[in-house]
């Protein structure tokens, strides 16, 4: 209705993406038509190669350039040590703190069976097979929600009884916060955790 | 600490377009006929305080016939200001001193209020889930920490019950990831009820017996099963796994756990007349209000709607001496000719409502 043919394909393109309504689609669409050509050739040329080049690492499942992520090819990691973390966005968080040097594992989600995520789901399977190469220990790193709980849980009843140690990221009180802030969930549990000095 | 509710406007809500009261730091009393508003105005504090309305029925119900959406706003002694929007197809929100909170139950413990009106006598006449929502609200009232344990419970308990509706990938490691965090939480919820039950009970009956003498309430806490700790929790929850794979279903845990309320021995489902029911939930209510106090150091809010109804003239008379003791905020509404002549004469604020309009008796306010 009214928009010439290429001009709604576009719209309905960008409606496929997750957050975007007909009316932002529209606008982006309109947007586009007065891009300087140059800058929509390069913006669709970096969409292809994006998808083209990008694949699941082999080893962690973190995003990865060729059959490897960097991380796992990084000879200066340590292969013994992994960090279990629910989405591969999570891992730059990780790495922002610059302290860690193990390797990562992804799950690509967390369990949920009310949203039919099980087991199967996640790279669960994928994460169980590298355990056989003498790993020390396991960093369960998902969020302190219900369903991060239920997944750090699950996952600890399959590799503790392999003798590797398994740990859960500590919760409690964000660094440079006042009590008088924090919600009494956090403060709940930074008091149950609170520490010996 | 928390103070008392000095301020509360209402917007949309129900019949009530606009109105604002001053509740006196003792006893406000609402007056009008029947069916002019007077519930609603308790309801918007109920809604402030626990995130839920009084009455049954959709949020959306209570939004004004021809409005998009519905706002309470309160204001307690010391300026926290605390706010809640009924939108129509979407979510009700919560606000503490302008700022969104996640959940609407984020704002309970801040006012804490004990509410009686007609509803609530399905604590007596009810099911198990009336007096187990009736537990839940009020120790979450007071304890952060059962509130909690409650929210994490529920959740799990629904993951559980979502695993063992299919059939695909249930298995018993799985399961049980479930059922280690609810019997943490469930062993937290069971210790809780048993001591509020505990301390609830003397002072139920105390007050029972103030209302009817020569009657005896009886309160006890009935838990599903006999467990009281994480340990025992996990035992039975793995135990009775093949069960309720069975039945697709959870069917231990707290989420069955149930309330006696018994006048002299006899069940409060069966025994005689709904001034007796009447009498006991009261009396049951009055205990809370007092162990609440207890617990916090200060006298929750507490809302009467209607309670003279049903009740003969010797319990009208103890109910209206109680509810205007010292100490404590207190908002009751009535009908005219119920609230003359008794001891409520003492209100500190009188509020008429017509046809959902507020206003401020120019004598006594």
């Amino acid at each position: 209705m009214g928009f010439a043919r290429p001009l709604a394909e576009l719209i309905a393109q960008f409606e496929r993406l997750p957050g975007v309504g007909p009316k932002s689609a529209q606008r982006l669409a309109f947007h586009v038509l007065r891009m300087p050509l140059e800058d929509v050739r390069r913006f669709s040329h970096a969409l292809t190669v994006a998808r083209e080049s990008l694949g699941v690492c082999s080893i962690c499942q973190n995003i990865a350039e060729g059959e490897t992520c960097e991380i796992c090819r990084d000879g200066r990691r340590d292969p013994h040590l992994i960090c279990v973390v629910s989405e591969a966005r999570d891992i730059m968080a990780m790495e922002r703190i610059a302290e860690y040097k193990g390797v990562y594992h992804v799950l690509h989600g967390l369990l949920n069976p009310l949203n039919g995520v099980g087991p199967e789901q996640l790279r669960i399977r994928e994460l169980l097979a590298r355990m056989s190469g003498g790993v020390q220990e396991v960093i369960l790193a998902t969020n302190p929600t219900v369903e991060g709980d239920a997944t750090a849980l699950y996952l600890a009843k399959l590799i503790k009884p392999l003798d590797i140690r398994v740990t859960r990221l500590a919760h409690g009180m964000p660094i440079g916060g006042e009590l008088d802030y924090a919600d009494t969930a956090t403060l709940l549990s930074a008091l149950e955790y609170r520490r010996e000095l | 600490m928390t103070g008392y509710l000095e301020r509360l406007v209402l917007r949309n809500l129900r019949r009530l377009t606009e109105a604002e009261i001053s509740p006196a730091q003792g006893l406000t009393l609402i007056v009008g006929r029947n069916g002019q508003g007077k519930t609603t105005v308790l309801e918007g504090i109920h809604l402030l305080s626990t995130g839920r309305l009084l009455r049954a029925g959709t949020e959306n119900d209570a939004i004004q016939l021809g409005q998009d959406g519905a706002r309470v706003e309160g204001t307690l002694t010391g300026g926290t200001e605390l706010a809640v929007t009924l939108r129509r197809g979407s979510r009700k929100m919560a606000y503490l001193n302008g700022l969104g909170q996640r959940r609407a139950s984020d704002l309970i413990g801040r006012m804490p209020v004990v509410a009686f009106s007609a509803q609530d006598l399905s604590l007596v006449t009810g099911e198990p889930a009336d007096r187990r929502m009736y537990l839940d609200l009020e120790i979450s009232q007071v304890s952060p920490a059962y509130l909690r344990d409650l929210t994490v419970y529920k959740k799990n308990l629904k993951e559980r019950n979502a695993l063992l509706r299919q059939e695909e990938w249930v298995s018993d490691d799985l399961l049980a990831t479930y059922e280690e965090a609810m019997a943490e939480a469930g062993a937290g919820l069971r210790q809780a009820r048993a001591q509020w039950v505990t301390e609830l009970a003397p002072l139920a009956r105390d007050a029972y017996a103030t209302l009817a003498p020569g009657e005896t309430l009886h309160v006890e806490y009935l838990p599903h099963e006999e467990w009281m700790d994480a340990e025992g929790a996990r035992e039975d929850y793995a135990v009775n796994r093949r069960r309720d794979r069975e039945r697709r279903m959870s069917i231990r845990g707290p989420h069955r756990d149930d309330m006696a309320i018994e006048v002299a021995g006899v069940d409060g489902r069966k025994y005689g007349s709904q001034g007796q029911q009447r009498t006991a939930v009261i009396a049951v209510k009055m205990a809370t209000r007092a162990l609440m106090a207890a617990r916090r150091g200060e006298w929750p809010l507490l809302l009467l709607d209607d309670v003279f109804s049903d009740l003969d003239a010797q319990r009208r008379a103890c109910l209206a001496e109680w509810a205007s003791q010292p100490g404590g905020q207190v908002i009751l509404t009535g009908t005219e000719p119920e609230l003359a002549g008794s001891a409520l004469i003492s209100a500190q604020a009188l509020y008429w409502v017509d046809s959902g309009v507020v206003t401020r008796d120019e004598i006594r306010g």
